[in-house]
């Protein structure tokens, strides 16, 4: 199953979709500027940012993007910086909409749980010293999703820390110890979906990482 | 690779195999004591350390079929420190402890790295043991994390919410979290040194080689092709050693 299947949606829909994110990203970076917003100038330029990773990776990685990988990437960050304005009347999603926080660690974590897995098969395919049967990946990609939820905690509470210190506003906020433990609970869940569905949608991906692979060390 | 005069005594199995056996001995001494006086938490750590431990013994049926004791002296370091130091046993850990604490976590996580390329079909390069290792700590963190809150609001259980306030709750699991970072980190380096000088932990399993765990040579040896087709070659090497 591919997100194109389980959406119904065409791929120039689906790359009309991802250009547009980009679009209210670079928006937000200039309004972030004018308004001299340290916090929404960071999350701004780092999701817009990464919106043009699957572009380069195509292009100078030669690794294949298709729309829906585009896409995917696109929305984990943008969800994350919409996240963190105040719109009129909702006011920030993070914090005034219950499910945001949710949907976008799933999300984001799913994207962490897709570079994990296709790194983790590729190496795996490609050296003879390792050798990583499906239920031990299963589980591998879980553990990698639960150490980089909690490299982005300690991430978050190293800013919460420098803001203290310095008196200004931080750009990454926490909001208490059962956000934070859902945070991971959802995050797992964005692991367990990619480690089900991971080998339909990423195999170009992990063809192309293994050639590398074989390319760089031959 | 220079084996100095200690790594060569321990390379043998019998005294290997006699040095972790008294290390293990303490820890089911100190389960019993954690047990005793309520320390539950604690007597989990330490019997997941035993039993982990005991997996190669019982597997073999031999009981020189040991783990290296300097690493099963890592994982149950801060369990000696906290049965023999007094103040360490203070709920409160100073940051030291947390650290001691994760590093032996990393020490499990390496063991069972070990124990899965010798007895199941994962086969680990000493480099993606080190990535194993790193991650299992951190994430271990994480899960513990988890699994105290999810069992405080759902069987009411007061591993978390022990009456201290909320943010101060949150901060002692950050600086876990912290802790557990660094610690993992810095075992994921101090064990690639160790691979790189003295390798082979499996050496000490009686039919883990013939090639031996982890193995810097293997890395080396020429790539199957330019296709990177996938290897069957691993599989038949230990075909009769993997008991699953």
């Amino acid at each position: 199953m591919r997100i194109r299947d389980l959406l119904h949606i065409s791929e120039r829909r689906q790359r009309q979709a991802a250009r547009g994110m980009q679009l209210f990203l670079a928006v937000m970076l200039l309004a972030g500027l004018l308004l001299r917003h340290a916090g929404v100038i960071v999350n701004a330029s780092i999701g817009l940012f990464v919106t043009f990773l699957p572009g380069i990776l195509e292009r100078d990685a030669g690794i294949p993007m298709d729309a829906g990988l585009a896409l995917w990437i696109s929305a984990a960050v943008f969800l994350h910086a919409v996240g963190t304005i105040t719109i009129p009347g909702i006011g920030k999603p993070y914090a005034n909409v219950w499910w945001w926080d949710h949907v976008t660690h799933a999300l984001s974590a799913s994207l962490v749980a897709g570079v994990g897995y296709a790194t983790t098969r590729a190496v795996d395919i490609h050296s003879d010293s390792v050798s990583l049967p499906p239920r031990f990946q299963f589980v591998f990609i879980l553990l990698f999703v639960l150490a980089f939820g909690v490299l982005w905690e300690v991430i978050e509470f190293g800013i919460g820390l420098a803001a203290e210190y310095t008196g200004t506003p931080g750009v990454l906020t926490q909001y208490g110890l059962r956000d934070s433990m859902l945070d991971l609970v959802f995050d797992t869940v964005g692991a367990i979906i990619v480690a089900v569905y991971g080998s339909t949608q990423l195999g170009e991906v992990v063809d192309a990482l293994t050639e590398r692979l074989a390319e760089s060390r031959p | 690779m220079s084996h100095t005069g200690l790594s060569s005594v321990v390379e043998s199995r019998r005294l290997n195999a006699a040095l972790a056996a008294t290390i293990l001995l303490f820890l089911a001494v100190a389960a019993v004591f954690q047990v005793l006086i309520g320390d539950l938490e604690w007597a989990g750590f330490t019997l997941a350390v035993l039993a982990v431990a005991l997996v190669p013994p019982f597997a073999r049926r031999r009981p020189t079929a040991m783990l290296p004791w300097e690493v099963i002296f890592l994982a149950a370091l801060p369990i000696v420190l906290r049965a023999l130091v007094a103040g360490e046993t203070v709920a409160g850990m100073t940051l030291s402890g947390r650290i001691v604490t994760y590093v032996a976590v990393a020490a499990v996580a390496l063991l069972i790295a070990v124990e899965l390329d010798v007895f199941t079909s994962v086969k680990m390069s000493h480099r993606f043991a080190v990535v194993f290792v790193v991650v299992t700590t951190m994430a271990a963190a994480g899960i513990w994390a988890v699994v105290r809150w999810l069992s405080d609001i759902i069987l009411g259980t007061r591993f978390l919410y022990d009456g201290r306030p909320e943010h101060v709750i949150e901060e002692a699991m950050m600086w876990d979290f912290v802790a557990a970072t660094f610690a993992g980190v810095f075992a994921g380096v101090l064990f690639e040194y160790y691979f790189r000088r003295r390798a082979r932990l499996a050496r000490r399993i009686p039919g883990s080689a013939p090639a031996g765990y982890p193995d810097s040579g293997r890395g080396e040896s020429p790539a199957p092709g330019p296709t990177g087709e996938p290897d069957s070659e691993p599989a038949s090497v230990d075909a009769e050693v993997s008991d699953r």
